[in-house]
C-alpha cells in the first residue's frame, strides 16, 4: 500500500486531519519526553498516525482515539528504547556538560540557580526507569487520571500508584539536593 | 512520637497511596497541610520544567568510565572468540592428528613386539625372507608356468619343438612315475626342485610323485 494511496483514501471511520491536528503536538511532546530525541519522537508520531489509519480500516476501530493514540505511542517509544541499545549506551556514558537555556530573568544569580534547578530536574527525570517515567509523564504532564494511565500502559491502578510514588520521590530527592 | 506525616508518607498521599488515617490527619494538621502544598508545588515545578524548557544539550564527551567499559567489553569479546576457536576449530582438527599418531604408534609397537617376542625365534619380517618360504613360493610359480606351457604346446601356436618335447616328456614322467622312488621319504621329496626335473629330463621325477605320497595329514 503506497503513501499516496493512503492519503487519497477517504473513510468514514478515519477522523483524518482533525485527529492529527488535535493530537500531533501532544504526542510529539510525550514521545520526546519519553525518548529525549526530537527526531525519533517525530518518527514515532508519524508511525502512530499510520497505525491509526490502519486501525480505522480494520473491523474494530477504537472509540477513544486519544487513549488509543497514547497507548500506541508509548508502546512504540518503549520498543524504540529496547532496540536502540547503542544510543542508550552512548547516553549513559555521556555527561551533561552544558545547559543552553534562554533566560529572561536579569538577575545572574537567579538565572544560575534556575539553570541549575532545571538541569537537576532534567537529569533526574532522565535517570528514572522507563516505566516510572511513563507513569509520571502521563499522570502529571499529560494530566491523565490514574485509571487512564493504567489503561494506556496496561497496568493495574495500584501498580501505577506505586510507580508514581517512586518517581516523585526520586525527583524530589534531586530537587532537595539543589535546595 | 509526632503524629505528623513524614516526607515519604506525604509523597504516598500525592501518589494516591495514602491511607484513610493519613488523609484524616492531613485534613486537620496545618503543618502537614503546608508541607503537602509545598510538595505538590515541587511536582508542579517539575511538570512546568519538563513542559516549558528544552532539555539540556548533551555534549558528546565520553566519560572515562565509558571508555573503560568499552575496552572491557572488547576484551571480553576477544577472550570469548579465543575460547570459541579453541573449542570448535582447534578441536575439530586435533582428533585427526591424534588418530594418525595413534596408528603410527601402534605400528611401531607391533614391529617392536614382533622383533622382541616372536614365538618362532624370528620376527615375521625375517621369516618372510627365509629360504623355506622362498622355495615354496618358487614352487607355486613354476607349477603355474608349466601349466601354461602345456596349454600352448597343445594349441600348436608355433612354439619351439624342443620346449614342447621337454614339456611332454615331463608330463609323461608325471603319468608314469618311476617305481624306484616309491619307498623314499616324503620329507625328502618335498625339498626337490621341480624345475630341475623338467629341464634336465632325468628319470628321478621324484618330486612330481609327491601327489601320490601320503604325507599323513
Amino acid at each position: 500500500m503506497g503513501e499516496n494511496e493512503i492519503i487519497s483514501v477517504d473513510s468514514e471511520s478515519w477522523p483524518g486531519e482533525d485527529l492529527v491536528r488535535a493530537h500531533h503536538g501532544r504526542l510529539r511532546r510525550l514521545c520526546e519526553l519519553l525518548l529525549g530525541d526530537r527526531e525519533e519522537a517525530e518518527e514515532i508520531v508519524q508511525d502512530t498516525f499510520m497505525k491509526a489509519y490502519e486501525a480505522s480500516m480494520g473491523p474494530s476501530a477504537p472509540n477513544d482515539w486519544s487513549a488509543w493514540l497514547t497507548r500506541v505511542a508509548v508502546n512504540a517509544c518503549r520498543d524504540r528504547r529496547r532496540a536502540g541499545w547503542w544510543m542508550r549506551f552512548r547516553r549513559w556514558t555521556d555527561r551533561v556538560e552544558d545547559v543552553a537555556l534562554a533566560a529572561s530573568d536579569p538577575d545572574p544569580a537567579d538565572v544560575a540557580a534556575r539553570r541549575h534547578v532545571r538541569q537537576q530536574i532534567w537529569s533526574a527525570f532522565r535517570g528514572l526507569p522507563d516505566r516510572q517515567r511513563e507513569v509520571f509523564v502521563l499522570r502529571h504532564v499529560e494530566e491523565y487520571s490514574t485509571a487512564e494511565v493504567a489503561e494506556a500502559l496496561g497496568l493495574s491502578s495500584g501498580s501505577v500508584k506505586r510507580h508514581l510514588f517512586r518517581a516523585i520521590r526520586k525527583l524530589r530527592d534531586a530537587l532537595g539536593d539543589v535546595q | 512520637m509526632s503524629p505528623c506525616l513524614s516526607d515519604d508518607r506525604l509523597t504516598r498521599v500525592v501518589a494516591e497511596l495514602g491511607t484513610n488515617a493519613e488523609l484524616a490527619h492531613l485534613a486537620t494538621c496545618v503543618t502537614c497541610t503546608g508541607r503537602y502544598r509545598r510538595l505538590t508545588g515541587e511536582v508542579d515545578l517539575i511538570r512546568r520544567v519538563l513542559l516549558t524548557t528544552a532539555e539540556p544539550q548533551r555534549r558528546a564527551v565520553r566519560s572515562r568510565w565509558g571508555s573503560v567499559a568499552a575496552v572491557a567489553a572488547l576484551s571480553a569479546a576477544g577472550v570469548a572468540a579465543l575460547f570459541w576457536i579453541e573449542i570448535t576449530a582447534w578441536r575439530a582438527i586435533q582428533p585427526a592428528s591424534d588418530l594418525a599418531q595413534a596408528e603410527q604408534m601402534s605400528a611401531t609397537l607391533a614391529d617392536v613386539t614382533a622383533a622382541l617376542f616372536s614365538v618362532d625365534g624370528e620376527p615375521q619380517v625375517a621369516l618372510a625372507d627365509s629360504p623355506a618360504v622362498v622355495a615354496l613360493e618358487q614352487d607355486a610359480a613354476l607349477e603355474q608356468d608349466s601349466t601354461v606351457d602345456v596349454a600352448r604346446c597343445g594349441e600348436g601356436t608355433g612354439q619351439d619343438d624342443a620346449e614342447c618335447a621337454a614339456v611332454s616328456s615331463g608330463l609323461e614322467n608325471l603319468e608314469n612315475p618311476s617305481p624306484s622312488v616309491e619307498g623314499s621319504d616324503a620329507s625328502d621329496l618335498e625339498l626337490q626342485d621341480p624345475m630341475n626335473v623338467i629341464e634336465m629330463d632325468e628319470p628321478e621325477r621324484t618330486v612330481l610323485e609327491t601327489d601320490n605320497v601320503d604325507l599323513g595329514g
